[in-house]
């Protein structure tokens, strides 16, 4: 795997469809093309929608991993 | 985009579409009617922030396609001007459907829209975490369909001189449709609101993350789930009512009630202004939302009725008296789920259905881009849905478990840190391969499944039929366009010359001989 350094952070957890979309695609904006987000999501509808829409919107998502009771996504910016 | 208005994107009833940035923006109407005024100020809104269209689907209310990220806080002020806010969709109670009360329609035992407006405080009320769709017919022909779209569902029936309301649990179409089990018999309003309330605290204080009442019944038992919603149904309970902007007098006695066709619920604003015209010059000054994704213009005094029909044409607007009924779509090829182009495929339905010379208005035909069933092709004669057949790439498999929380039939399974598919579970919903976040499940198979012979809602004097839901069955699955239209037109053929509903012909030749006749040689 390509050595991450992350560039910003965003912590979604508690955050309602859609709004955590919302707010993590307003965060990936202040990043340059090619950098990479680390978000916090909570379980359940969150972790299945969110890197989904970012996906959709031309992003890739790098890892995921099951922190305790939320995920760490790993975002590059596209 | 101000933090304000993201804020209200908490709140639901904006859906994110296809399109990058793209949302759908859900417009409440109380008991699925808005006055002419209204609904011809949401028209000027979609012209303005959408794109001039506006969709209508089962949830029998106004939605507003293609408005920007950045425009939704902008329509939620221009509605707010219009004292109209936004329905709700995800995990809530949503808008409750209904259909006419008495002084509308000829068939109504009771009055739904009374109900209806008791039964929205919990519209109002609702913290969210659960999704309850709350239905409510005036007769058992039960054109808003409880038995299969509401988790509670209220039918109005008659047994001697008592009049009631049959109260109904579990319905669903989806992935798993379940038709809904009758909980309690002939409730007068007081006891349809307890029965509400009880089972809005026992899905709360009992139910699992996502649960539907289909759900709820089937882990714990249907008794245990009636006596909790029977509980002291007789207790007084006052609610504020929600006022539904009708005016009913009684010289509604002898109207027509002019459905208006629109193909995949899709209906132009300036068509839209016209039809809030028509209502207002001809009918009550409202118009009603259909399941079928018309919308109708009810009280139309039958001398009126061509001159009415005239100046809708004049429009390019056709009402439902030829032809099938009302063909009938999800969001299709605007949904994130989307599987096939559901609008196109249904535009050339229709226009074979002309082709074939076939008239019959209780011919129902949906179409549903996936198997989620928002198109509802389970209670149609002929349903068409779009379906995937899913396949791992293990090389590129990190096992992250995210396809195992999409599957909603618990088809995937994690074993040696890799995805594994259980295909007889598999559902091909597509699911799991929009959710991969690193692209490790294909689509190994995509196409167009056929349902035929349900039956559901009733809106005519069909010679089939019957209140028995049935849900249709699988004729044919993963067939391209081309194969589509072809078993379509010998499906309408077969209509054409036996002259009844796909059911009633499967019930008379068997659905062995049924499907030797539609498919041919594939």
């Amino acid at each position: 795997m390509e050595e991450i350094k992350i560039d910003q952070k965003i912590d979604l957890r508690g955050v309602k469809c859609p709004l955590n979309y919302v707010k993590a695609k307003l965060k990936l904006e202040e990043l340059k093309i090619g950098e990479f987000l680390e978000a916090f999501l909570d379980d359940g509808e969150p972790i299945l929608n969110v890197p989904r829409s970012i996906k959709e919107d031309g992003h890739k998502i790098l890892n995921i991993e099951k922190v305790e009771d939320y995920y760490k996504v790993i975002i590059k910016k596209g | 985009m101000k933090p304000s208005e993201i804020e209200d994107l908490k709140k639901g009833g904006v859906v994110k579409l296809k399109e990058k940035d793209m949302f759908s923006v859900w417009v409440k109407a109380i008991c699925n009617n808005m006055d002419s005024l209204k609904l011809r100020r949401v028209a000027e809104i979609a012209e303005k922030f959408g794109r001039g269209t506006i969709l209508f689907t089962t949830r029998q209310l106004p939605i507003i396609p293609f408005v920007h990220l950045d425009n939704i806080g902008l329509v939620k002020e221009e509605l707010k001007k219009i004292e109209l806010t936004l329905d709700r969709c995800g995990a809530r109670v949503r808008n409750v459907d209904v259909c006419y009360d008495s002084n509308i329609c000829k068939y109504a035992i009771l009055d739904p829209i009374s109900l209806g407006e008791k039964l929205d405080y919990f519209w109002k009320q609702d913290p969210g975490g659960f999704k309850i769709k709350i239905s409510i017919v005036g007769c058992p022909k039960q054109c808003t369909s409880p038995r299969t779209l509401g988790d509670i569902g209220f039918v109005a029936n008659q047994r001697n001189t008592i009049k009631g309301y049959d109260a109904y649990l579990g319905g669903k179409l989806g992935l798993e449709p379940f038709i809904g089990i009758k909980m309690a018999e002939l409730l007068d309003e007081n006891e349809c609101i307890n029965f509400v309330k009880n089972y809005c605290k026992l899905i709360k204080t009992e139910g699992i993350e996502g649960e539907r009442s289909a759900d709820l019944i089937k882990r714990v038992g249907v008794n245990a789930v009636k006596k909790a919603v029977n509980f002291n149904l007789k207790e007084e309970f006052n609610v504020d009512n929600t006022k539904c902007t009708i005016k009913t007098s009684e010289e509604m006695l002898d109207t027509l009630i002019l459905r208006i066709r629109a193909t995949n619920g899709e209906v132009g604003s300036l068509q839209a202004k016209k039809i809030a015209e028509v209502a207002e010059k001809y009918g009550l000054g409202f118009v009603h939302f259909g399941l079928r994704g018309s919308p109708e213009i009810p009280g139309v005094k039958a001398d009126f009725f061509d001159a009415a029909k005239g100046e809708l044409e004049m429009s390019g607007i056709s009402i439902i008296d030829s032809g099938v009924d009302n063909l009938q779509s999800c969001f299709g090829s605007y949904c994130t789920n989307g599987i096939f182009d559901v609008q196109k495929l249904l535009k050339k339905v229709e226009k074979l259905s002309y082709e074939v010379g076939l008239n019959n208005n209780n011919i129902k035909i949906s179409a549903s881009g996936c198997p989620n069933s928002c198109g509802i092709s389970f209670l149609s004669d002929i349903g068409y849905v779009g379906v995937v057949d899913p396949e791992i790439i293990e090389e590129k498999c990190n096992g992250c478990c995210i396809c195992v929380k999409a599957c909603r039939v618990k088809a995937i399974n994690i074993v040696d840190n890799l995805a594994k598919i259980d295909k007889d579970k598999c559902k091909n919903c597509d699911q799991c391969v929009k959710s991969c976040p690193f692209d490790s499940i294909i689509e190994r198979l995509k196409g167009i499944a056929i349902l035929v012979g349900g039956t559901g809602p009733h809106f005519k004097d069909d010679i089939d039929y019957s209140s028995e839901v049935k849900l249709a069955e699988k004729l044919i699955d993963f067939i391209d366009e081309t194969q589509v239209l072809r078993i379509t037109e010998n499906i309408f053929n077969l209509i054409k010359e036996k002259n009844r509903n796909v059911s009633g012909i499967i019930d008379e030749i068997g659905m062995q001989k049924f499907k030797e006749f539609v498919l041919g040689e594939i």
